[in-house]
């Protein structure tokens, strides 16, 4: 099946677009107002009683009922496909009280991925396992737990990042496949009437005013086979072939796109339409404002100052090349001298700056660098500095590309007979 | 205001890693997350002529919050064998190192982490690192004991990885 463009994954506006349906929730908007009101109050009883209550059968069941008066129903295909001996249910990932839902069927922990500790993460139910920086030392302590005799099941997300549930899954990260030998993949199917589930890039507080808002969100689980590691077979493989079975019982398409792709998907979009998500309140993703350079000098202070007097006479040298220098000169004059006798590397800030004779010290440096280079027109090249957070990052993805297929080709170009013969 | 003072230096060093590391070094380097400057991702390429000549490296960097008083912490993410990197992925070089803490008492002379020390300076400490392994350290004894008594092995070993590290 053909590869459907990222933004598909995802929604990205609030509102429907089909007049009726606006006009359907327009008019529905007083009763959901009510409802969104009548709900905190209810919510924060629903919070304490789950705080207060032990995990057992009669909390799930309690808490299940009033999440049902929250707007959030849970069903399940049949409770008894679901195996009690494994350590690891897998699930697709659509809303970001996905693991809140799943654990009112069975007692099970998810851990934090990304984002703070304390109190927040303990509130909306992750677990937490002190600070852990790499996914690596992540699963290590994961199988630590998962080694102990009575520890709760694990419910892990390996797309890591939220999408619509229709179109495609997002590439499953391998962690989780390492952890166990036998996992239960779950299949969620989220509805709920008039507005998509999840808007990217909105915060868990405004989906979480949303479900409240709405008469119900109701939460499809499936569970499906157990599925046990082969012998032979990598996490790799595993992991795509857990996903692929997923992706057939959610009618969906397994996509290459990770959470980083996500995340780019979000901010290139932020670019477009810079009001995704002012309507729902929430803190609109606008891109980047300004480069550090620029977001320093507006603290105020001697080395800005500074820093402004050299701009005005250079105007094409990033502010941040600019500060670095008079950090170490705190002399405008000596900083300018630096800069304009390529005693700094930089390039230029704006295109048309280049050409003006100040400029020349730049490029004497970049022609400096094109001789260093044995062959430029092979080398991928970044070749501006990309001025927005968001451009760097791409461009950061595309040297990292642009690095490998340098190396592969080289590689090749060497060893590509031997290659052949040994495969 | 210790956290600005090392965003605004790894924002600055981010600019001339991109600037002076583009792959005529072989380099490239990035924080993973635009939002966190203190974690980075690295892509090392082994250099021309050595044992691991032509393969690409993936390590993560990280910085600590009083960075740059204390160095950044560098692990390779993929699978390696270097006298100085640990089996986990840990690279141990006196450019990491603070004077103060010295593991392995044997970098006496060599160079050590200071403020003034950057990113880039770490990283291609890194790719010599990688061109001339330092036998006297034990990061890794199997691979120190590898290369000071059968180079052809190790070289054979390198050249794996180094496909490996290409997906070839």
């Amino acid at each position: 099946m053909e590869t459907p463009g990222i933004e598909r994954l995802f929604h990205f506006h609030r509102l429907p677009k089909d007049g009726f349906l606006l006009l359907l929730l327009l008019l529905y908007t007083p009763v959901g107002l009510c409802l969104l009101l009548l709900r905190i109050f209810i919510g924060v009883h629903v919070f304490l009683v789950s705080c207060v209550l032990p995990d057992s059968v009669i909390r799930r069941f309690i808490v299940r009922v009033m999440c049902s008066v929250l707007g959030m129903c849970v069903k399940q295909n049949d409770p008894r496909l679901r195996d009690r001996s494994v350590r690891v249910y897998i699930c697709n990932h659509v809303t970001q009280f996905d693991h809140n839902l799943l654990s009112l069927l069975t007692s099970c922990n998810t851990p934090v991925l990304n984002g703070s500790l304390g109190f927040v993460s303990w509130a909306r139910g992750f677990m937490e396992l002190g600070a852990i920086t790499s996914r690596a030392a992540l699963t290590e302590s994961l199988k630590q737990y998962c080694s102990l005799e009575d520890s709760l099941p694990l419910l892990l997300f390996p797309e890591e990042e939220t999408t619509n549930g229709k179109i495609g899954l997002l590439k499953f990260s391998t962690w989780p496949f390492s952890i166990a030998d036998s996992l239960q993949p779950i299949a969620l199917f989220v509805r709920r009437p008039f507005i998509p589930m999840c808007v990217a890039g909105s915060s868990w507080i405004s989906e979480l005013l949303w479900t409240f808002f709405l008469p119900f969100t109701v939460y499809q689980v499936r569970w499906l086979q157990t599925v046990c590691k082969q012998s032979g077979e990598s996490g790799e493989q595993f992991s795509s072939r857990v996903q692929e079975l997923l992706a057939m019982e959610l009618n969906v398409v397994s996509t290459p796109y990770t959470s980083v792709d996500k995340a780019e998907c979000i901010k290139r979009m932020g670019h477009v339409q810079p009001h995704v998500t002012t309507a729902t309140g929430t803190r609109p993703r606008t891109p980047a404002s300004g480069t550090a350079g620029e977001r320093l000098i507006s603290q105020g202070g001697r080395i800005p100052r500074m820093a402004r007097q050299v701009k005005e006479v250079l105007p094409h040298v990033p502010l941040v090349i600019i500060i670095k220098d008079l950090e170490k000169t705190s002399c405008v004059d000596t900083t300018i001298t630096n800069l304009l006798e390529g005693r700094v590397p930089f390039v230029a800030e704006d295109d048309s700056a280049k050409a003006c004779a100040a400029a020349a010290a730049a490029t004497t440096w970049r022609t400096k660098r094109l001789h260093s280079a044995k062959k430029p027109t092979k080398r991928p090249v970044a070749n501006s500095f990309g001025k927005s957070a968001s451009d760097r990052h791409m461009s950061l993805q595309e040297r990292k590309e642009a690095l490998y297929e340098f190396a592969r080709r080289r590689y090749l170009e060497k060893h590509g007979g031997e290659i052949q013969d040994n495969s | 205001t210790f956290k600005m003072t090392g965003m605004s230096l790894l924002q600055s060093d981010l600019e001339k890693t991109e600037l002076t590391l583009n792959p005529p070094e072989g380099i490239v380097a990035g924080p993973i997350d635009e939002e966190n400057f203190f974690e980075w991702e690295a892509l090392i390429m082994g250099p021309e002529d050595t044992c691991f000549a032509g393969g690409v490296f993936p390590a993560i960097l990280s910085f600590p919050l009083d960075y740059p008083l204390s160095p950044p912490k560098m692990r390779f993410t993929c699978e390696m064998f270097h006298p100085n990197i640990y089996p986990d992925g840990r690279v141990c070089i006196s450019i990491l190192h603070a004077p103060g803490d010295d593991p392995m008492g044997y970098e006496s002379s060599a160079e050590r982490w200071s403020p003034v020390q950057s990113v880039e300076k770490i990283l291609l400490s890194v790719v010599s690192m990688l061109a001339e392994p330092n036998d006297e350290s034990g990061a890794n004894v199997d691979a120190s004991k590898m290369w000071r008594e059968d180079r052809e092995q190790f070289k054979n070993k390198a050249e794996q990885l180094v496909r490996k590290s290409l997906g070839f």
